[in-house]
């Protein structure tokens, strides 16, 4: 038995890894890492109660308050959503309205990437999502007319993790249910950073095409006016739908459940419009959903239950006042943190890595000064990170199944984009009113 | 031993079907609770509440399919060092382990929707309705997984 928070802190981390690294599911590891804090802990419970009944008493409370929820219930829907839009023609679309105006930018089509995942990002709540639909396609057409190989790929694997970052985003929907933080204004507040990263990955790649030419192809198509407005009505779709999903949660009619529902019927709506709806397709994207959301709400709900079980034992407290008292300035701190996101982000996938750290890192940061809606961006950030982080990526993976490059191609391609992202994070932790300026502005 | 495994995924796979079916039929509910609310400005009123009962089955219904799809993630990053004799080994120890959390939490589930019945437990909002109804889906999807996960142990030994 051990009565120390502090040491069944320690004891609890190596018996998760244990768990994690034996290859045991993650949900699991993490209800069994629950269970075993209860046992090994001194709880001074009365004679009378059990603690097997105890914690099967949490455990099945915990299962039944994280799914029965109203907000969590907008993440099955964007995520069917995104596998809707993924079996319909969007992404030639996307490509087709795109292409006339990137002609005259220096390193043109090379921006393909970061446009599309732009726009596709701001209909789709997951990195996988975007990076699997735009690169379906952009990856393709780049090699076909001779544009850099090494510049397709990063940009791709950068710009994907936009899926994040732009509202709707699946991982905004966790965090703000796990810290209560309003949904809609995390939603609003990834606007402006999602913006200037795109923003940043277009420079770096004007700037990569200005010195070192040889990156783009050297015949040069040219457009004129009319083909370009002509051009204007393939990205008409995906304008409209973005309105009507992120219009009303910024005009606040909407909730972002209401939203993630118009936003399914807008899918289909298109996908009937395009003629690629068919039952056969409808029923593949449905079971693919079902799929996705199941694997993820299994880690939220157990993670549900490791979390009561960390409050109940005091090992939150307990942390979070010892970190406290090494008396660390701020930004010592969010750097601490930051390392350490990174570090696990090479381990394991983002939602994991945030519905594990949240309930003993969300005190310690806001006791340190930090507003729970700019931690909240900060922790898409660490995610968007750890997707692009071998040797576990979950972006690297896509693009590895899209364009049969091997892996350490694929990282190092990414790596200028890995260090724009880190860059970012820097700005945005030194100018915390990049994140907070438009949820200020919000009715 | 190779129909078991047949009939075990036969089920899990009706479990997707309906987990989607509450998917589908949560998409409909707010579509109808926005058009009533902006065209007609009336209200079903339990639009939230339905689609977040729902939503539980969409979750626990899915579970077992999602498993025999090999969908939920694990860290393979050291047992992949492993031989072949070492990963099964390994993979049935994690199955097991798995099986029983899923057992124990199938026990207590069934005795929190049981006396949430027996209590009489009713939600606490206009419609009233009994908090068993929603939660009974949850023992229900506990033993799909739980078969799905004895198939996988199953499938493994033969």
């Amino acid at each position: 038995m051990i009565s120390d928070p502090l040491v069944m802190s320690l004891v609890l981390f190596s018996f998760m890894f244990l768990c994690l690294f034996s290859s045991l599911w993650i949900g699991f590891s993490l209800m069994a890492t629950g269970i075993f804090s209860m046992l090994v802990f001194d709880l001074n419970l009365p004679p009378v109660i059990s603690v097997w009944d105890k914690i099967g008493g949490l455990l099945a409370n915990s299962i039944y308050n994280s799914t029965n929820s109203w907000s969590l219930t907008a993440l099955p829907l964007f995520i069917l959503m995104g596998e809707i839009l993924y079996r319909t023609a969007i992404s030639t679309k996307l490509l087709n309205g795109l292409l006339p105006w990137l002609s005259k930018i220096p390193g043109r089509l090379l921006h393909i990437n970061v446009f599309a995942c732009s726009l596709f990002a701001a209909v789709s709540g997951s990195s996988a999502a975007t990076t699997a639909t735009v690169g379906k396609i952009t990856l393709d057409e780049l090699s076909k007319r001779g544009y850099s190989r090494n510049l397709a790929l990063g940009s791709l694997a950068g710009a994907g993790t936009l899926g994040f970052l732009i509202p709707p985003s699946l991982i905004m929907i966790i965090y703000g249910i796990l810290s209560d933080t309003s949904i809609g204004k995390l939603f609003i507040a990834g606007v402006i950073p999602g913006l200037m990263l795109a923003g940043a990955y277009s420079l770096y790649i004007i700037i990569a095409a200005v010195i070192r030419p040889g990156v783009i192809p050297k015949d040069s198509e040219s457009y004129t006016m009319g083909q370009r407005m002509r051009a204007l009505k393939d990205l008409v779709p995906i304008l409209g739908l973005i309105f009507a999903v992120l219009g009303g949660i910024y005009m606040g009619v909407t909730t972002p459940t209401e939203a993630a529902a118009i936003g399914v019927i807008g899918a289909l709506i298109l996908a009937i419009a395009f003629r690629n709806l068919t039952w056969e397709i409808f029923k593949e994207a449905l079971i693919n959903a079902v799929k996705t959301n199941c694997m993820i709400c299994f880690i939220i709900l157990a993670a549900a239950f490791l979390s009561q079980i960390v409050g109940f034992v005091g090992i939150a407290r307990a942390v979070s006042e010892y970190i406290a008292s090494l008396g660390l300035s701020p930004y010592v701190l969010i750097l601490v943190v930051g390392l350490m996101y990174v570090l696990l982000g090479m381990m394991l996938d983002g939602i994991s890595i945030v519905v594990m750290t949240l309930p003993i890192v969300l005190p310690i940061v806001t006791a340190a000064g930090f507003e729970p809606l700019w931690f909240g961006i900060f922790l898409v950030f660490m995610v968007e990170l750890s997707q692009i982080t071998p040797p576990v990526g979950f972006s690297i993976f896509v693009i590895q199944g899209i364009s049969d490059e091997k892996v350490s191609t694929i990282l190092k391609a990414t790596l200028p984009f890995f260090i724009i992202m880190v860059i970012m994070v820097i700005l945005v932790t030194m100018f915390p009113e990049i994140v907070s300026y438009l949820p200020e502005k919000m009715v | 031993m190779k129909k078991a495994v047949k009939i075990i995924e036969g089920l899990s796979l009706g479990g997707a079907y309906l987990s989607a079916i509450f998917m589908v039929l949560i998409v409909v509910f707010i579509a109808v609770e926005i058009v009533l609310r902006s065209v007609f400005n009336a209200s079903t009123l339990i639009a939230d509440e339905y689609s977040a009962y729902f939503f539980v089955g969409v979750v626990v219904l899915g579970l077992g399919f999602t498993l025999m799809d090999e969908a939920h993630i694990r860290i393979t990053l050291l047992t992949s060092l492993l031989g072949e004799k070492g990963k099964t080994f390994l993979d049935i120890v994690a199955t097991v382990v798995a099986m029983a959390i899923t057992s124990f939490a199938l026990y207590h589930t069934t005795i929190m929707v049981f006396e949430s019945w027996q209590l009489g437990m009713q939600a606490d909002s206009i419609s009233e309705t009994p908090i068993y109804l929603s939660q009974v889906v949850i023992p229900l999807g506990l033993a799909m997984l739980d078969l799905q996960l004895l198939a996988r142990i199953l499938k493994r030994l033969s």
